[in-house]
């Protein structure tokens, strides 16, 4: 019994795995937009980060309006700087803008979702449709 | 004869009480078969991206969510082996990323129906204000291997709005504290 016992527990400790802890992000998708919806008169001020992906060099372009942002630290900084600068307008409310091509990483995408909910900013949104360029 | 006695008393003693170590391996055991986890799950095993200010899932408000959740996970068509997502590189190839719902593959039309089918079978009784007509009370869950193409996470949502599902939550994994 001591021995079918101690089989158990190797097989168990041998298939165990810590997990990482799993959560998600909320994002509803809009009630008055789309199919139907009256069209999107689009912001006046908006925060944007455009992203395309060069598939033959696997290379990942980001650019903050048509500022190119090498590492993430920029870009959060960048990002930072024209939010805090929205709230001392008191315009809060002004959107952090994900514009990827389709065939940018979801990791890319996360990441720029991650530097958004980190620096508080209520309004995310996806733009949808935008081609995927080949990088400069 | 006395002395005989004592000598064969102190031989039976000799034995090791392995009682202790029956316990300890019982509890090793209940915590690893507690630990261990065997049920058939939603989610499949895929990388999915990493945030650290993803919020942690509160059981609490779990119970009473309506979730569908779909993977978009690597996989060839023919089940042979891809070069580039094998090394590790992102794979572009039309046809090697799939949308899955509990361990069943749907092709992007399928999908199309399977959530109109979803989003009717979970109606909200009232009408929305906003979007003038009943949407749906599910939530669906986008969980999306990290390599996988942003265009097949923009469509699945778009299918998703065309379908009167509204509540999108993407999934990301909660880094593990450095040391």
């Amino acid at each position: 019994m001591v021995d079918v016992i101690f089989c158990l527990c190797v097989f168990f400790m041998c298939s165990f795995k810590f997990r990482e802890t799993e959560g998600k992000f909320d994002s509803w998708l809009p009630k008055d937009k789309g199919e139907g919806g009256a069209p999107d008169p689009g912001p006046l001020q908006e925060m944007r980060v455009i992203m395309t992906w060069d598939q033959t060099t696997s290379k990942l372009t980001r650019q903050y309006l048509h500022r190119q942002v090498k590492d993430d630290a920029e870009l959060q900084g960048i990002i930072k700087d024209a939010h805090d600068d929205f709230v001392a307008k008191n315009k809060p409310d002004i959107p952090l803008i994900i514009d990827g091509g389709a065939n940018v990483p979801w990791k890319e995408v996360m990441t720029v979702v991650n530097i958004g909910k980190a620096l508080e900013i209520k309004n995310l949104e996806f733009a949808m449709g935008t081609a995927d360029a080949p990088a400069k | 004869m006395h002395r005989k006695t004592k000598k064969a008393k102190l031989k039976e003693d000799i034995s090791p009480n392995v009682v202790p170590m029956i316990d300890i391996m019982f509890l090793l055991l209940l915590f690893f078969m507690l630990g261990a986890d065997m049920s058939q799950r939603e989610s499949i095993e895929i990388q999915i991206p990493k945030a650290k200010s993803v919020p942690e899932p509160k059981q609490l408000d779990e119970k009473d969510k309506r979730t569908l959740t779909v993977n978009i996970h690597h996989a060839t068509p023919t089940g042979a082996p891809c070069p580039i997502n094998d090394n590790g590189g992102i794979c572009r190839e039309p046809g090697h990323w799939q949308w899955q719902i509990l361990g069943v593959d749907y092709d992007r039309e399928n999908m199309k129906k399977q959530l109109v089918i979803m989003a009717q079978d979970n109606l909200d009784p009232v009408e929305d204000p906003v979007a003038k007509k009943k949407l749906s009370a599910l939530f669906l869950l986008v969980r999306a291997d990290e390599r996988a193409p942003y265009g097949d996470v923009q469509k699945l949502t778009e299918y998703a709005g065309l379908a009167g599902i509204y509540k999108i939550q993407l999934a990301a994994n909660k880094p593990l504290p450095e040391k």
